[in-house]
């Protein structure tokens, strides 16, 4: 009866242990590779400068170029927000000889998993129109990404 | 009969027992593991530094000693000495200016992260909204470069930047 007892007891002192274990691995801050996996967390956020950098910068004269980027970069609701917003852009550039360099001067990987990551990026856009003098403005945007097999893809833009 | 119930019970405790020695080595490898602890340090310091960066944004003229007490609170090292040197001029143009600044946090994740040596940089998007008496109050948005130390009080500011356009942040 003892060495049952004692059976008992110790099976359920390891159901204790691996029930603290398990939470302890799955705890959402454990899946979360931001910063935790530093090669990951490069990757990503060089993936998200690099997109950013040729979506939102064009020329006047060559808007088509831009846009086939975003086509490859953009997807789902990020490709629909840009394609509403690439429509102006489309029609007024021409005319106002508009030009824009977008510079990312900041990331920081809010959450990072195998498939999906959010980045906090702060964007420089310069506006260039004519002869003019430029123009610069700051915009705060978190980026929402996902894995295409080897990279990585923009699924949403939320300005923040 | 008696001896077949022993060996069964015999045997029944050394697997209970491996079972428990499994779940202890387990729960204490998960416990020490490096990546872990590593992820915890960041959510504490960004939930922190959230916090932090709200309430030195924010500053009611009618209680500007009250203010400037939760900036030192939240606050470390150089920030800190900045908010200690808030001379008697500076504080009387606060309480006599009528305004209520009122800080809110968008967005922030961090950007860098030293566990060991207990230092972070966070990227952070703040609006912060400003009224006066007898004004409609005015929303702005603010991006900063903070930077966090751990400290004995948990995780505090160590510095806030504001990252102007063509400044550039790390």
């Amino acid at each position: 009866m003892v060495l049952f007892a004692a059976a008992v007891l110790l099976a359920g002192l390891g159901t204790w242990f691996s029930v603290e274990a398990s939470g302890l691995r799955s705890a959402e801050s454990a899946r979360n590779a931001a910063l935790v996996d530093a090669e990951a967390t490069a990757e990503v956020s060089a993936a998200v400068t690099s997109t950013l950098s040729k979506v939102f910068s064009y020329a006047h004269d060559d808007t088509a170029a831009t846009e086939r980027a975003a086509r490859r970069l953009l997807r789902g609701e990020a490709r629909q927000a840009y394609a509403r917003l690439f429509t102006q852009v489309r029609a007024r550039a021409p005319e106002q000889r508009l030009t824009v360099t977008t510079h990312v001067v900041g990331t920081a990987v809010r959450s990072l998993t195998g498939e999906q990551a959010q980045v906090l990026a702060f964007l420089d856009q310069a506006a260039t129109r004519g002869e003019g003098r430029p123009s610069a403005a700051a915009a705060q945007l978190l980026v929402t990404v996902q894995r295409a097999g080897e990279r990585w893809v923009v699924t949403g833009l939320r300005p923040r | 009969m008696a001896r077949r119930v022993t060996v069964l019970a015999a045997a029944a405790l050394v697997a209970a027992g491996l079972f428990a020695g499994w779940g202890a080595w387990s729960w204490l490898t998960a416990a020490r593991d490096d990546t872990l602890a590593a992820a915890a340090a960041r959510d504490e310091a960004l939930r922190a530094g959230r916090e932090h960066v709200a309430q030195v944004t924010t500053l009611d003229y009618r209680d500007v000693e009250a203010g400037i007490r939760r900036w030192l609170a939240v606050s470390t090292g150089p920030l800190r000495d900045e908010y200690a040197a808030t001379d008697e001029r500076t504080r009387t143009r606060l309480r006599e200016g009528g305004t209520v600044a009122t800080g809110r946090v968008l967005e922030a994740a961090l950007s860098e992260l030293d566990v060991e040596a207990g230092t972070a940089k966070m990227l952070v998007s703040v609006e912060i909204t400003t009224a006066r008496d007898g004004t409609e109050p005015a929303a702005t948005r603010n991006r900063f470069v903070a930077g966090l130390r751990r400290t004995d009080g948990g995780w505090k500011l160590s510095a806030l930047d504001a990252v102007p356009v063509g400044g550039g942040a790390s």
